[in-house]
């Protein structure tokens, strides 16, 4: 038992809070921008919707490595964009925590955006053309009627955001790497242990995150079931 | 005063509307399907027309060649939609306190205004429930004020009473009567129903496929429909094609049989015009033969015989007679020799006619020529 407590202790628990963090800031920034872009897909025209919706679906859809090396590139400060960023801003994405949050924010943002596009369009149009006879501003309508309205889907579509944010790995390795303490998250973590034969350790972070996930999952229906 | 003049191309048809409304209440009669909703749409500013011009009190709210197309929230044109569009996450108070103009909710004054009209809506005790949880009378009410505190200039019903049962609606009807002369203002109102329509409003047009015909006072409309499609929207059961043969006699084809007609001077310069005659079905009254000579007039509820008084009313032939019995009234289908159909009808309460065409002894049917309408 007290071999266990130990064994326990001696774990290190970076990983845990680096991926706490990453989820919490990278399905903030998400929910924003994917509210933001959903919105604006959910008023234009259905051709601009598509196109629309292939760029911003399309970290989904892409092997989240394929993604990663993408970013590399862009944010490589031997690229001009990079360079350019890290010159103005002191923004460094290589090998670095910001590096942990832009990768699971990419990955993790068409989540967002398709289920918030999917509840704001299930808002019943009359609802809001009331409200415009009404006299209220679009500013008003948005606050006051859509978003209220559109709250179960953007809760549930907050919820996929954290945890795929929370799990991310392909692209994260990719350009944040693995630096134990600075950008380790959970999954590399495991893959790390795994490599090196530590099923043990592999298998306390695969509990954890399996109870994380079933709570988060099982929170959200509890939450959207009642009214 | 409202004018319009639209022209909207939808996926089946044209709507073409043209129309002046003063601060009256205008009823537009139509089937579901016929752009009555498309209308109010276009007039409220949810939806652009193609082309033409609203005003509104000398306010453009559209006019396509001077490029003006207002956006709904400054037209202050009050919607009652169909099914009330009430917010589902709101109480009825937020609901109508949402609809007070930005710069005076929540004020002493909005407040207290917001109270009077709950108490006088009857909606005071339910304010602080959501609109699932209240009827379908309380619904129109909350939407009724709710447009109200948004203070329109003019105001659109469309279909207030579809999502209500019957046995609601006539009370309804006479109350929202009452807000809407209070209101005085302009008011349209559409509906498929033609008595909600003879109820409520002032002055009436149809609406068919589009096309919005010509605005009548509502006793004319009624008993001068004019063209054969408003005298089937104003429920006349019994329409016939037909062909003047002289001065006030015309044969009816559909029913093969010649009618005496009386025609209004204000007709007599466009007989030429007239291609259909129509008959209301309680327009009729029943004459019973019996052992072979005519004897006892059965006069209808109108007092159809005797309301003529008038020795020339029409007698119809009828070969047979089929009764179905329905809640208050008896309806008659009543075969002509020629194999037309009339439909009769005549209230339960009259059980002399019910006996006469239940034995089978009514062999004519009598109209009198007034009451036979010359249609377009």
């Amino acid at each position: 038992m007290s071999e266990t407590i130990g064994w326990l202790k001696s774990l290190d628990y970076s990983p845990l809070w680096i991926s706490l963090k990453t989820g919490v800031v990278a399905t903030v920034l998400s929910f924003f921008l994917g509210v933001w872009a959903a919105n604006l897909a959910v008023r234009k025209s259905t051709r601009f919707r598509a196109v629309l919706d292939g760029i911003l679906t399309l970290p989904l859809v892409l092997p989240p490595t394929v993604a990663g090396f993408i970013l590399l590139r862009i944010f490589s400060l031997r690229r001009p964009a990079g360079g350019f960023l890290y010159e103005a801003f002191g923004f460094k994405a290589v090998h670095t925590w910001a590096g942990c949050i832009l990768a699971a924010t990419v990955i993790a943002f068409p989540l967002m955006y398709r289920n918030a596009r999917g509840a704001l369009e299930q808002v019943d149009r009359n609802l809001l053309d009331a409200a415009r006879t009404l006299g209220l501003s679009e500013r008003e309508i948005f606050f006051r009627i859509t978003l209220p309205l559109a709250k179960p889907g953007l809760l549930a579509g907050t919820v996929l955001t954290f945890a795929r944010a929370m799990g991310e790995y392909g692209a994260t390795s990719m350009l944040a790497g693995n630096i134990p303490g600075k950008t380790g998250t959970i999954s590399q973590r495991i893959a790390m242990v795994v490599q090196d034969g530590d099923y043990l350790t592999a298998g306390f972070w695969t509990v954890l995150v399996v109870v994380t996930a079933f709570i988060l999952v099982t929170g959200m229906n509890l939450w959207s079931g009642r009214k | 005063m409202l004018e319009v003049s639209i022209v909207k191309k939808l996926s089946a048809f044209v709507l073409r509307a043209e129309f002046c409304a003063k601060e009256e209440v205008l009823g537009l009669l139509g089937a579901s399907g016929s752009g009555k909703s498309m209308l109010f749409r276009c007039i409220a500013g949810i939806e652009p027309p193609d082309s033409g011009r609203i005003v509104l009190d000398g306010r453009v709210l559209y006019d396509s060649e001077a490029g003006i197309c207002l956006p709904p929230r400054e037209r202050h044109v009050g919607y009652l939609f169909q099914d009330y569009a009430l917010f589902p996450h709101m109480t009825v108070g937020e609901n109508i306190r949402i609809a007070i103009p930005g710069d005076r909710r929540q004020t002493q004054e909005s407040e207290a205004l917001l109270k009077e009209w709950l108490e006088k809506m009857q909606l005071y005790e339910v304010k602080d429930q959501y609109p699932d949880r209240i009827s379908g009378g309380q619904k129109q009410r909350t939407a009724m004020v709710r447009m109200l505190m948004s203070e329109p200039e003019c105001i659109l019903l469309d279909e207030p009473f579809a999502a209500l049962d019957s046995f609601l609606k006539a009370g309804l009807i006479r109350e929202l009567k009452g807000y809407l002369r209070e209101y005085g203002k302009t008011v349209l109102f559409v509906s498929h129903d033609r008595d909600e329509i003879y109820s409520l409003s002032d002055n009436i047009a149809c609406l068919e496929r589009g096309n919005l015909g010509q605005v009548q006072g509502r006793e004319e409309f009624f008993l001068a429909p004019g063209t054969r499609e408003a005298a089937i929207l104003s429920g006349c059961k019994n329409i016939s094609r037909m062909q003047w043969l002289d001065e006030t006699h015309v044969f009816a084809h559909d029913f093969g049989t010649e009618l005496e007609v009386c025609v209004p001077d204000a007709l007599q310069a466009r007989r030429g015009e007239i291609g259909y005659i129509g008959i209301r079905a309680h327009a009729f009254g029943f004459l019973r033969e019996e052992a072979g000579e005519p004897a006892g007039v059965i006069p209808d509820q109108n007092g159809a015989v005797s309301h003529t008084g008038n020795p020339a009313v029409n007698r119809i032939d009828i070969t047979e007679c089929v009764v179905e019995e329905a809640l208050f009234e008896y309806t008659c289908l009543c075969r002509t020799p020629s194999g037309g159909l009339l439909q009769v009808k005549y209230p339960r309460t009259r059980e002399t006619e019910a006996s006469a065409v239940l034995a089978g002894t009514v062999r004519q049917l009598t109209v009198a020529p007034e009451d036979i309408l010359l249609l377009r």
